[in-house]
C-alpha cells in the first residue's frame, strides 16, 4: 500500500536571473514499511524534493505543478496552517548536520518536548516522560535529556534527531543525508538503528544521499535524479545489477568498492547542467557518451520499461546490454 | 630501495588549558608516528576524524610546528632547518588541501593563481617565461582549452576545475613530495575519478612520491601502494595496500574495512560491530588505545600499550593480540 505517491511534482526558484527549475517533474511512490531511496549529484534537486514534500522550502521556492499525496492527502493543495498539522505528526525530517539544525543554547529534551507539546498538547510531565522513552528508543541514556548538543558525539546528535523526527508517530520519515558527517563505524550504527526503528514501528523511509554504497545497503527501492528529473526508478536489485539508463551505469562504475577485484572506474565528462537555462531534450544528453541527435531536441519519455523499472532515455533497448553491470 | 620520505617518532601535543589555574593538558594528536615512503610511491594515510592524520600531514610539511620527532626528505631533516633554509626546501614540498571552495583566492584568476608560486619564489622571470610555464601545468593537469580557463576566476569554475588548478599550483614548483588531504571529498562521484586518474598520471610524469590522507578506505585501495591505518593519535597498521584490504590484522582495521558500504546490494557482508565513537585524545586510556572498544581484547592490552612491529613481509602491526 502505498504511503506516499508523488506525481509529476515540479519545483522551482524564484532568482533574479530567472527561475530554477530545481525539480521538473518527477514521480514516485513509497509503500508502507518500505524506504525509498533518492541519490543524485549535488544540486540534482534531492534535497529541494524532500522540502516540496515538508513544504518547508525557503521563501523563493515554489511547488508549480503536481501532487503530493501523503495518505490521502495532496499536500500541495493545503495551505500553512493545515500543513502544521501534517507536518511532524504524520511526515517528518532528519536534517542534514545535526549540529546546525538543534539550537545551541536549549538543552536537546527540551527542543523535543517542544514538538511534543506544540503538536500534541498534553502536560509537560508526558510530554517529558515521552523524551525519555523516545531516548531509550534511540539508545541513548535517558539520564543524559538535560544535556546540550555540545555535549554529544556526532553520532549521538544524529540519534537525537533520530528521536525528535519520531517524537509525534510519523508515518513517514525523510532522511536528508543522515549519516554523510559521520565516520563509517559510527554510520554502521545509526543506519542499523533506523533500520530496526523501521521493522518495529512499520516506518515508512525516503533517504536522500549522494552515496550509492549507503542506498544499496539499506533501501527497497531507488530513484536516480539528475538536473531536477528521475532518471530511473525501480527496485534495488535489478538498478544496481542491470540499469536502464546511461547515467545510472555510469555513476554506479564510478563507486570504488572495497570488496572483490579492482574494476577500472568510471568518470562523467563535464559537470550538471545550470537548472536556470536546463539543456533541451534529455537533460543529461551533453555529459552522456551514447547521446545521439535525437538525445538533444527531444525529451525522452519516462516509461516503465519493465515491470515497476522505469527509466527515462531514449535508447533503453539499444543499450540493455552495453552498459549491464552484470556481476562485475 | 631509495626512501623519499622517512618520519621517526614524530608528535604534536596541542596544549589546552580549560581554566587559568587548572593543570596545563595536551592533545595528542600525534603521538609517536613513524614511516616511510619510498619515492615515487603513494602512501594512503587513513583513519576516522579526529585519528591525527590531517595533523601528521602539516607536520611533515611543517605548516605547523613538530612537538618531537624527525622527518627527512630525501636525507633533509626538515625539522632541523632555519627560517630561510626551510624557505628554499618548500618548493620540493607542496600540498593539496581539502575543499578547492576554500583553498583559491577568490579574488585572483587562474594565472595570477598559479604564477604567484613562480614569483615569490623567483624561479622563472619575465612574462613570456611565466606564461609558457603556467600554460605547460594546465596542460598537464588538462584544464584545456587553456585560453578558455586562464583568465577566470574560482567562482567561474566547477568544484573539479577548481581542484585541477589546485593541483597545478601545487605541481608550479616542480616539488618531489606532495601531501594529499582529501583532494576529492568534496566533488562529486562522477568528477572524483577524474581527479584520481589525474593524480596517478602526474605522479610519474613528475615522478612524485604522495603522502594521501583519506577518510575512504574503498578510495585508498585506487590510490594507495601502501596503507596506514591511525587510530587516536597512533599507527595500528601499515602494509601493502591490497594485502591490508584483503586480510587485515588489527582488530580495529578489521572493524573499518567491514563497516566500508559497498555499491552492490547482493553483496553478502559480516560486518564487526563496534560500540561508542572515538574518544578525544586527551585522557587516553593506559595500554592499548583502542581497547576500550576493541571485539578481541584481552586483559593484558590494558596494562600494555602495543608498540608497531612487524609480522610478515612488510606488514607492521600494532596490537597485543593479533
Amino acid at each position: 500500500m502505498p504511503i506516499l505517491e508523488v506525481r509529476d511534482l515540479v519545483t522551482h526558484y524564484l532568482t533574479m536571473q530567472g527561475p530554477v527549475e530545481a525539480v521538473s517533474g518527477i514521480s514516485f511512490i513509497v509503500d508502507e514499511g518500505q524506504t525509498l531511496g533518492l541519490a543524485g549529484e549535488s544540486g540534482c534537486g534531492k534535497t529541494t524534493v524532500a522540502f516540496s514534500i515538508m513544504g518547508l522550502l525557503p521563501s523563493n521556492g515554489r511547488v508549480i505543478g503536481g501532487e503530493i499525496v501523503l495518505d490521502g492527502v495532496d499536500l500541495v493543495k493545503l495551505d500553512e496552517r493545515e500543513l502544521k498539522q501534517i507536518r511532524w505528526k504524520k511526515v517528518s525530517i532528519v536534517f542534514q548536520g545535526a549540529m546546525n539544525a538543534l539550537n545551541p543554547v536549549i538543552n536537546v529534551g527540551e527542543q523535543i518536548a517542544e514538538v511534543i507539546l506544540e503538536k500534541e498538547g498534553g502536560t509537560k510531565d508526558d510530554a517529558w516522560e515521552r523524551v525519555r522513552s523516545l531516548f531509550e528508543l534511540v539508545e541513548l541514556d535517558p539520564g543524559r535529556v538535560k544535556e546540550f548538543p555540545h555535549e554529544f558525539s556526532g553520532g549521538m546528535r544524529q540519534r537525537v534527531m533520530i528521536a525528535m523526527a519520531l517524537a509525534c508517530n510519523p508515518k513517514l520519515v525523510i532522511a536528508d543525508e543522515p549519516i554523510t558527517a559521520l565516520d563509517v563505524i559510527v554510520q554502521n550504527q545509526i543506519m542499523e538503528l533506523m533500520k530496526s526503528l523501521q521493522r518495529r514501528m512499520n516506518l515508512s523511509q525516503i533517504l536522500i544521499t549522494h552515496d550509492l554504497s549507503v542506498i544499496a545497503e539499506t533501501c527497497d527501492k531507488v530513484g536516480i535524479m539528475y538536473a531536477g528529473k528521475l532518471m530511473e526508478y525501480a527496485d534495488v536489485g535489478p538498478i544496481f545489477k542491470h540499469p536502464l539508463h546511461p547515467y545510472t551505469s555510469l555513476l554506479i562504475g564510478a563507486y570504488p568498492s572495497i570488496v572483490g577485484e579492482k574494476r577500472p572506474l568510471n568518470f562523467i565528462p563535464g559537470a550538471p547542467p545550470n537548472l536556470i537555462d536546463p539543456p533541451k531534450g534529455c537533460r543529461f544528453h551533453p555529459r552522456c557518451p551514447y547521446a545521439k541527435q535525437i538525445c538533444g531536441s527531444k525529451e525522452p519519455g519516462y516509461i516503465e520499461e519493465e515491470p515497476g523499472h522505469h527509466a527515462a532515455c531514449h535508447f533503453v533497448d539499444e543499450l540493455r546490454d552495453t552498459i549491464s553491470l552484470g556481476d562485475g | 630501495m631509495s626512501e623519499e620520505l622517512v618520519v621517526r617518532d614524530l608528535k604534536k601535543w596541542f596544549p589546552r588549558r580549560s581554566g587559568f589555574f587548572s593543570k596545563k593538558e595536551y592533545v595528542r594528536a600525534v603521538d609517536g608516528v613513524s614511516f616511510e615512503i619510498e619515492k615515487g610511491k603513494v602512501l594512503c594515510l587513513a583513519g576516522e576524524s579526529g585519528c591525527g592524520k590531517t595533523t601528521t600531514g602539516r607536520v611533515i610539511l611543517r605548516l605547523i610546528e613538530p612537538t618531537d620527532g624527525h622527518v627527512f626528505l630525501h636525507g633533509v631533516d626538515i625539522f632541523s632547518l632555519g627560517k630561510n633554509e626551510l624557505r628554499r626546501m618548500r618548493p620540493e614540498m607542496q600540498m593539496i588541501f581539502q575543499d578547492p571552495y576554500e583553498s583559491l583566492d577568490p579574488r585572483m584568476d587562474v594565472f595570477s593563481i598559479l604564477a604567484e608560486p613562480l614569483e615569490v619564489n623567483n624561479v622563472v622571470t619575465g612574462y613570456a617565461n611565466l606564461r609558457d610555464r603556467v600554460h605547460k601545468v594546465l596542460d598537464d593537469v588538462r584544464l584545456v582549452p587553456i585560453e578558455e580557463f586562464i583568465r577566470r576566476y574560482p567562482h567561474e569554475l566547477s568544484g573539479g576545475q577548481r581542484q585541477r588548478v589546485a593541483i597545478a599550483r601545487a605541481l608550479m614548483l616542480n616539488p618531489r613530495f606532495m601531501v594529499a588531504d582529501e583532494p576529492v571529498s568534496m566533488l562529486d562521484a562522477s568528477t572524483r575519478t577524474e581527479i584520481l586518474n589525474l593524480l596517478t598520471d602526474l605522479r610519474e610524469k613528475y615522478n612524485l612520491t604522495f603522502l594521501y590522507i583519506t577518510h575512504d578506505l574503498a578510495q585508498a585501495r585506487y590510490v594507495g601502494d601502501q596503507l596506514m591505518i591511525m587510530y587516536l593519535g597512533k599507527v595500528v597498521e601499515r602494509g601493502p595496500m591490497e594485502d591490508v584490504i584483503r586480510d587485515p590484522i588489527h582488530p580495529y582495521t578489521k572493524a573499518l574495512i567491514s563497516n566500508v558500504p559497498v555499491p552492490d546490494p547482493s553483496a553478502e557482508r559480516e560486518r564487526i560491530f563496534i560500540e561508542g565513537e572515538t574518544p578525544t585524545p586527551i585522557d587516553l586510556p593506559e595500554g592499548c588505545r583502542f581497547c576500550p572498544r576493541c571485539t578481541e581484547g584481552e586483559a593484558l592490552c590494558e596494562d600494555e600499550e602495543p608498540e608497531l612491529r612487524k609480522v610478515g613481509a612488510d606488514r607492521w602491526v600494532a596490537c597485543c593480540v593479533a
